[in-house]
C-alpha cells in the first residue's frame, strides 16, 4: 500500500508542478521553438536569398556573353559561376521539404559529372530531359574550365555548344528562384511549426541535414578521391569543381555553411541549445557546443594546410590531405553521437525502446 | 511444495480469463501486422537491407520480396484465426512460428516487446485458449469444458510480473535514480506537447518520471495481484501506459499491456463482461481429470522456463563489467528505454597487396541497421566479419579495423572498440572485453 500511496503523491506533484512552474518554463519553451524561428529567419532564408541573387547574377553575365562572345565576358561568366558555387555551399545544408521535393541535390550537384554525355548531348542539340550527371553545377564546372580560355571560348562559338551552357545555367537561376520560393510560400512555417523529435520533426531535420551535409563533405569530398574508400586508388577526377580546381574553395565554403548553421550566427542556434540544455563534452571537460566549434576550427587548418587544387594535392601530399580527414572525421563523431544524444533526437523512423 | 503447486497449477477454475487474453492479444496483434505493413517497414526492415544481422550464429534463410510479403499476409490471415479461436491448435504455433521468423531474420530488429509477443504466442500454444466463445467451440457439437488448470492463466500472471520487475531492478542504477538519465535528455525534446510539454523541458520532471516509472514497475506487479489495489493498479496501468505512449515512440507495445494486464481479474469479472456483450451460456461444471504424468509434466516445463526467465536478466552479473557499455547480458532482460546510446563506427580494412582502405558502414546499411550496429559490439563485430567476406579483389583481407565512437547517456563520446585490435582474429565467442576498451 504504501508504494500505492507514493504513486499518487508522485502524480499529484506531477500536476502542481506543471502549475506552479508555468511561468518560469514559458521562456524554456521559447528556446526550443526559437531555434526554429530564429534559423530560418535568420539563416535559411538570408542563404537562400544569397544563392538565388548569386544565380541571378551568373544568368545575367551569362546573357551577356550571349549576346557579346568575347574573352572578357567569359570570364565575368566564370567569376559569378564560383560566386554562385560558393553561395550553393551554404544552402545544401537544408536537405528536406522543397530539397527533396525538387530533387534539388541531385539536380544542382551531381559530380562527376559525365562529359562524354554532355558532348553526346551537345552533338545531338540535346538541351532538356537530361540525367541529372549532365547538368548542375559540376557539368557548368567541365564546359567553362575544361580547357585553357581561349580554347573554350573559341569551342563556344558552337552554337550548340552554348545553347546547352546557357540552358544549364538558366536551369540553375530558375531552380534557385524555386528553392527559395518554395521555402517563402508556406515550406517555411511547415518547418518552423514542426517541433516534437520525431523524424519529421524541425528540430531533427534541421540535425540530421547538418550531419549528412557534413558527412557528404567528408566522404565524397575528400575521402573518395583521396582513395580512401576505394582500396587506396586515388580518384582525382572525383573532386568537386574538378575543371575550375576551386575544389578548396567550395570545401572550406561548405564548412563554413556548416559552421553558420550550427550557430546562427549571434541569433539563436544549435549551439545556444545545447548550451540550454547543459550540454557537456566531459572528455574534453568543455561545452559540448565549444568543442564542436573548436573540432571545426581544426578541421578548417587542417584542410589550409592542402595546396590547393585538391586533385593535385591528393598525389603530391597524401598524408596532409588524409590529416584533413581525419580532422573532418573528429566533428562527424561530436555532431552523431554527442550532438544527437544531448538534442534528444536519435530516432529512426520504426518503433523503439530504446536498447 | 506440491500443495503450492497443487494450488497455483492445477486448481480448476474458469477459462474466461484466457478467452479475453485471446480476443485481446489477437486482435492487436492483427493490428499490429498492419500497421507495420502501412507503415512501409516490411520494405524498410525486411526488403531494403542487402544484409542481416543474424543471431547467436545462425542465419535465418532470407526470403524474397514476395516471400516477405507472403510471410506478413500469412501472419494477419492466422492472427486473424487466432483472434476468432478456429482450428486454434494449429493456428497458435503457426502465428508463434512465423512471427519468430519475422523476429530471427535481424538482430537489429530486437525489440523487448516483441520478445514478449514471442513469450506469450509461445504460451498460447499450449493453452486452451478457444474453449468458449470461438469458431472451435461452434464447431465442435458435445459441450466442451469451461474450466482449465490454473496454470494455464498463471503463466501469463508470472511472465507479465517478471517484465516488470525486471524493467524495475534494470532502473536501480544510478543515472536512472540520481541522474535522471536519460529521461532529462528525452523529455525537453518533448516540449511541444500539449498541456504537459512546457513542464518537460524542467529537469525535475525527468526526476519525478524517473522515480514514478522505477517505484511503478516494481510494484504494479503486486498492487494487481492484491485484491484491494487491483483496480487502482490497473486504472495506473492505463495511466502509465498510455502517458509512455504520448511521450515515446514505442509503437502498439503500451496497449499490449493494457490488454495482458486484464488477465490480473478475477474470472468471474471475465465471465460477467463477455455475457453482458454476448449473452453466452454459463460455465459448465465438469472438471478435467488430471493425471499424475501430466501434472509432472506441467511443472517441470513450467519451474525450468521460468528459472531460465529468471536468470536471463541476471547473467549480466557473471558476464559483463559495465552493461550498458558492453552490453553482455543486455538482450532478453527487460531493459527498455534505459539509456541514450548513440555511435559512429566505420572500418579500415588491410590486405595483402599492402592496401588500407576504409569502409563507411553507413553508406550499406540501412539507417536503422547502422544505428543498432554503431552502439552494440557484437553487431560491429558481425559486419567486421561480413566486410572480409564481401572482398572480391585478388589480395586477401588481413585485416579490419573499427574506428567507433559511443555516447553513452549523453556524456560526451569515447573511444568504443579498440582500435588495435584486429577483428578478424577475434570470433565470435571471444571474450568481448579483450577488444572493447574500457569505459
Amino acid at each position: 500500500m504504501r508504494t500505492n500511496h507514493l504513486i499518487g503523491i508522485a502524480i499529484i506533484a506531477l500536476l502542481f508542478s506543471s502549475c506552479k512552474d508555468k511561468k518560469e518554463d514559458e521562456t524554456q519553451t521559447e528556446s526550443f521553438a526559437t531555434l526554429l524561428i530564429r534559423t530560418e529567419a535568420d539563416l535559411i532564408a538570408p542563404a537562400l536569398s544569397d544563392f538565388e541573387s548569386a544565380a541571378a547574377q551568373f544568368a545575367d553575365a551569362a546573357a551577356i556573353f550571349d549576346v557579346s562572345t568575347t574573352a572578357q565576358n567569359l570570364t565575368q561568366v566564370q567569376e559569378a559561376f564560383i560566386d554562385a558555387y560558393v553561395a550553393w555551399q551554404k544552402v545544401s545544408q537544408f536537405r528536406y521539404g522543397p530539397a527533396t521535393e525538387f530533387d534539388i541535390l541531385g539536380k544542382m550537384n551531381t559530380f562527376p559529372t559525365d562529359y562524354i554525355q554532355i558532348e553526346n548531348a551537345i552533338q545531338s542539340g540535346l538541351t532538356s530531359g537530361l540525367p541529372n550527371a549532365t547538368k548542375g553545377l559540376p557539368a557548368i564546372d567541365y564546359l567553362l574550365f575544361h580547357q585553357p580560355n581561349d580554347e573554350i571560348l573559341a569551342q563556344l562559338f558552337d552554337q550548340s555548344r552554348k545553347n546547352y551552357l546557357l540552358a544549364r545555367i538558366t536551369e540553375v537561376s530558375t531552380l534557385a528562384t524555386q528553392y527559395k520560393t518554395a521555402w517563402a510560400n508556406g515550406y517555411k512555417s511547415t518547418f518552423v511549426n514542426a517541433d516534437g523529435p520525431s523524424v519529421t520533426g524541425g528540430l531533427s531535420l534541421l540535425a540530421n541535414g547538418l550531419i549528412e551535409d557534413y558527412e557528404q563533405l567528408k566522404r565524397e569530398k575528400v575521402a573518395l578521391p583521396l582513395g580512401l574508400l576505394t582500396l587506396g586508388i586515388e580518384l582525382p577526377e572525383k573532386v568537386e569543381g574538378y575543371y575550375s580546381q576551386q575544389s578548396m574553395t567550395l570545401i572550406l565554403a561548405q564548412l563554413d555553411g556548416v559552421q553558420n548553421l550550427f550557430n546562427n550566427g549571434d541569433s539563436y542556434g544549435l549551439d545556444d541549445l545545447l548550451d540550454a540544455r547543459d550540454a557537456w563534452h566531459s572528455p574534453s571537460n568543455m561545452l559540448l557546443s565549444e568543442r564542436i566549434n573548436q573540432q571545426l576550427d581544426e578541421a578548417r587548418v587542417a584542410l589550409a594546410f592542402i595546396i590547393s587544387p585538391l586533385s593535385e594535392a591528393i598525389g603530391t601530399d597524401p598524408e596532409i590531405v588524409e590529416n584533413a580527414y581525419n580532422e573532418l572525421q573528429q566533428v562527424v563523431v561530436l555532431l552523431k553521437t554527442d550532438m544527437i544524444s544531448a538534442l534528444g533526437v536519435s530516432v529512426t523512423s520504426t518503433d523503439n525502446d530504446g536498447d | 511444495m506440491t500443495d503450492i503447486l497443487e494450488k497455483y497449477l492445477f486448481k480448476s477454475v474458469s477459462a474466461w480469463p484466457l478467452i479475453t487474453l485471446r480476443v485481446a492479444f489477437g486482435a492487436l496483434m492483427t493490428f499490429g501486422a498492419l500497421r507495420f505493413w502501412y507503415y512501409g517497414w516490411i520494405e524498410e526492415l525486411y526488403i531494403k537491407p542487402t544484409f542481416h544481422f543474424h543471431y547467436f550464429g545462425f542465419e535465418m534463410p532470407i526470403l524474397s520480396e514476395a516471400g516477405m510479403y507472403f510471410i506478413f499476409m500469412l501472419f494477419v490471415l492466422l492472427s486473424i484465426l487466432f483472434t476468432l479461436g478456429f482450428f486454434f491448435r494449429i493456428v497458435a504455433p503457426l502465428l508463434f512460428l512465423t512471427f519468430g521468423y519475422i523476429e530471427l531474420v535481424d538482430v537489429s530488429t530486437y525489440l523487448n516487446h516483441y520478445y514478449f509477443v514471442s513469450i506469450a504466442l509461445f504460451f498460447f500454444c499450449f493453452v486452451p485458449a478457444a474453449r468458449m466463445l470461438s469458431m472451435d467451440a461452434l464447431r465442435k457439437r458435445e459441450s466442451i469444458s469451461h474450466v482449465v488448470p490454473a496454470w494455464t492463466i498463471n503463466i501469463f500472471l508470472l511472465q507479465i510480473g517478471i517484465v516488470y520487475f525486471f524493467a524495475g531492478l534494470a532502473k536501480l542504477h544510478s543515472d536512472w535514480l540520481i541522474e535522471a538519465l536519460p529521461l532529462k535528455l528525452w523529455l525537453p525534446a518533448r516540449a511541444h506537447l500539449p498541456l504537459i510539454g512546457p513542464f518537460l523541458e524542467n529537469p525535475i520532471a525527468a526526476y519525478i518520471f524517473s522515480w514514478a516509472g522505477c517505484i511503478y514497475d516494481l510494484s504494479i506487479p503486486f498492487i494487481l495481484l492484491y485484491k484491494p489495489t487491483r483496480v487502482f493498479g490497473y486504472f495506473s496501468v492505463v495511466v502509465f501506459h498510455i502517458l509512455t505512449w504520448i511521450l515515446f515512440p514505442i509503437g502498439i507495445f503500451p496497449w499490449v499491456m493494457i490488454f495482458m494486464t486484464l488477465a490480473f481479474f478475477p474470472p468471474e469479472a471475465h465471465a460477467q463482461f463477455w455475457k453482458r456483450i454476448t449473452h453466452a451460456a454459463g460455465t459448465a461444471a465438469a472438471t478435467d481429470s488430471m493425471s499424475s504424468g501430466y501434472k509432472k509434466l506441467v511443472s517441470a516445463m513450467v519451474v525450468i522456463f521460468f528459472t531460465i526467465q529468471f536468470l536471463l536478466p541476471l547473467r549480466f552479473f557473471v558476464l559483463s563489467e559495465n552493461l550498458f557499455w558492453d552490453e553482455l547480458g543486455f538482450r532478453f532482460s527487460w531493459r527498455v528505454m534505459l539509456m541514450e546510446k548513440s555511435g559512429d563506427v566505420h572500418f579500415r580494412v588491410s590486405d595483402d597487396c599492402g592496401r588500407t582502405y576504409i569502409v563507411e558502414p553507413s553508406q550499406q546499411l540501412t539507417k536503422l541497421q547502422y544505428t543498432q550496429m554503431a552502439t552494440q559490439p557484437d553487431l560491429i563485430l558481425q559486419y567486421a566479419h561480413h566486410i572480409a567476406s564481401l572482398n572480391s579483389s585478388d589480395c586477401a583481407v588481413t585485416a579490419i579495423h573499427a574506428a567507433s565512437y559511443v555516447n553513452l547517456n549523453g556524456r560526451g563520446s569515447r573511444p568504443f572498440v579498440d582500435p588495435d585490435i584486429n577483428l578478424l582474429e577475434v570470433t565470435d565467442k571471444g571474450d568481448r572485453l579483450s577488444w572493447l576498451l574500457p569505459y
